[in-house]
């Protein structure tokens, strides 16, 4: 089929993962009824090793020059992000923060989401005043939290997903790697 | 490599010996090798049935553990001079013979016999011809049972360093690619469902910390591959004078197996290796997805 690309490599590695499980398996049954100390059924010890190698070192090395050449598709992962309510809970937290109880803001949301089902529009694209129907305590700032710069940004803590510390967490795994 | 194609060659050789070799062999119940070839043959009156003697062999595969087997031939023979049970003219006659035999095999021009069984009866007898007796000391105080363990271990320890190193170079790449792209937005998932945003930078460094455990995984499981069998001989020691810590040192291994029995039955430590692995697979096959 001339209009596909298969993610040919990627399929490969989790198709080979069966062979390596099943080497562990024989491996742990090999043994199990061995008295002590050496019989013959040890010879069946190589070959599941040996191909648990070889599978292992294609595997990581296919990887690591697929990793090397990945080229990010931004506006259309932005897009996906973008359509899927993913704010929903930055619009629940936003509404704690300002008093609702945690209960009612999820309710709240809840009708927001449905409203923005039927319209087709994400909850950063209603007016204040549509989204102030479900609740009066949704002020002008909460698009600052409806955006998905701001919900991302928001998860600034250890761990957490804002670019700042992905920064973070990226240049320790660097520090990691080198011990 | 050329190990790997000649083993393609040698199973598609089996394949076919139901209607060759191995018919012939298992109606008239004779082997194609000569008693004498063997250097074990002492106990045994009838020559080996061809079949069993192709069914039993491991050459085929375990020549892959070739210099590793000659690595511990040359400690073994250097333990034994430094123990007074070979001369030193014997020492240096195994030493350059098993140096000219690694050339062999590494040139392609060994020939392998399925009739001595395995890679140490080929690397033994092939010395033997070249050097005379002192390559048949060569084994003294040494069984195929410590010397295949150990064989496995040196091996592994190599395969591991090589491994270690190449999901380093894979987490090199995932890490620079996650400080590439720190604040491209993509949509986060729990039931395949879009469920908050996230930076692809943050999901690129999930699979890192995986990959960082398997890599823990790894050399805690090198420390007891790392361990020397040799020594245990066929199960429950060795009446000659050896000096274990020589040839542990020898061979770069960390520890000895304190226990002979264990030391040559026991196969744990491959089973913790196809562990680490069978996780190391499992979080690509997850990465695949």
């Amino acid at each position: 089929m001339p209009q596909k690309k298969n993610p040919d490599v990627p399929e490969l590695v989790r198709g080979k993962t069966g062979r390596v499980y099943g080497h562990m398996i024989s491996l742990l049954t090999l043994m199990k009824a061995q008295p002590l100390a050496y019989n013959k059924d040890n010879q069946e010890d190589k070959e599941p090793l040996f191909d648990t190698i070889d599978t292992i070192k294609g595997s990581l090395k296919v990887y690591a020059d697929m990793m090397a050449k990945v080229d990010v598709k931004k506006e259309s992962m932005y897009e996906a992000a973008f359509r899927g309510f993913s704010t929903a809970t930055d619009l629940a937290d936003y509404l704690v923060r300002n008093g609702v109880p945690f209960r009612d803001a999820h309710e709240v949301v809840g009708k927001a989401v449905r409203l923005g089902v039927e319209s087709r529009r994400d909850l950063s694209e209603m007016k204040l005043e549509e989204l102030q129907q479900f609740s009066d305590a949704i002020k002008e700032d909460v698009f600052e939290v409806l955006t998905l710069e701001g919900s991302v940004a928001a998860r600034n803590h250890l761990g957490g997903t804002a670019p700042q510390q992905v920064q973070t967490a990226a240049t320790e795994a660097k520090n990691r790697l080198l011990k | 490599m050329d190990i790997i194609v000649r083993r393609e060659a040698f199973l598609y050789t089996v394949r076919n010996l139901p209607n060759s070799v191995l018919h012939k062999a298992m109606s008239e119940n004779k082997t194609p090798s000569t008693a004498a070839e063997k250097p074990w043959t002492g106990r045994f009156t009838e020559p080996t049935d061809a079949f069993v003697e192709a069914f039993t062999a491991s050459v085929e595969f375990d020549q892959r553990m070739y210099k590793h087997d000659i690595a511990g031939s040359r400690a073994h023979a250097r333990m034994l001079t430094h123990v007074g049970v070979l001369t030193a003219d014997e020492c240096n006659a195994i030493l350059n013979g098993l140096d000219e035999v690694e050339a062999e095999i590494h040139n392609g021009e060994f020939q392998w016999s399925i009739s001595l069984e395995d890679v140490h009866m080929n690397i033994e007898k092939r010395l033997t011809d070249k050097i005379g007796d002192a390559g048949k000391k060569l084994h003294t105080g040494r069984s195929r049972n410590d010397q295949v363990a150990t064989d496995v271990r040196l091996y592994l320890r190599d395969e591991i360093d090589t491994i270690a190193a190449e999901l380093k170079r894979l987490q090199g790449n995932i890490i620079e690619l996650a400080e590439r792209e720190h604040d491209t937005i993509m949509p986060g998932f729990t039931h395949l469902q879009t469920a908050q945003p996230i930076t692809f930078g943050h999901h690129m460094l999930a699979w890192n910390e995986m990959l960082q455990r398997d890599g823990e995984r790894l050399m805690d499981c090198r420390k007891r591959v790392n361990t020397m069998p040799l020594g245990s001989a066929a199960l429950a020691g060795t009446t000659y004078p050896i000096d274990r810590e020589f040839t542990a040192k020898e061979l770069g291994f960390e520890r000895i197996c304190q226990n002979s029995l264990d030391a040559v039955s026991d196969r744990d430590f491959v089973i913790e290796f196809t562990s680490f692995a069978s996780l190391l697979m499992m979080h690509m096959s997850r990465f695949s997805e």
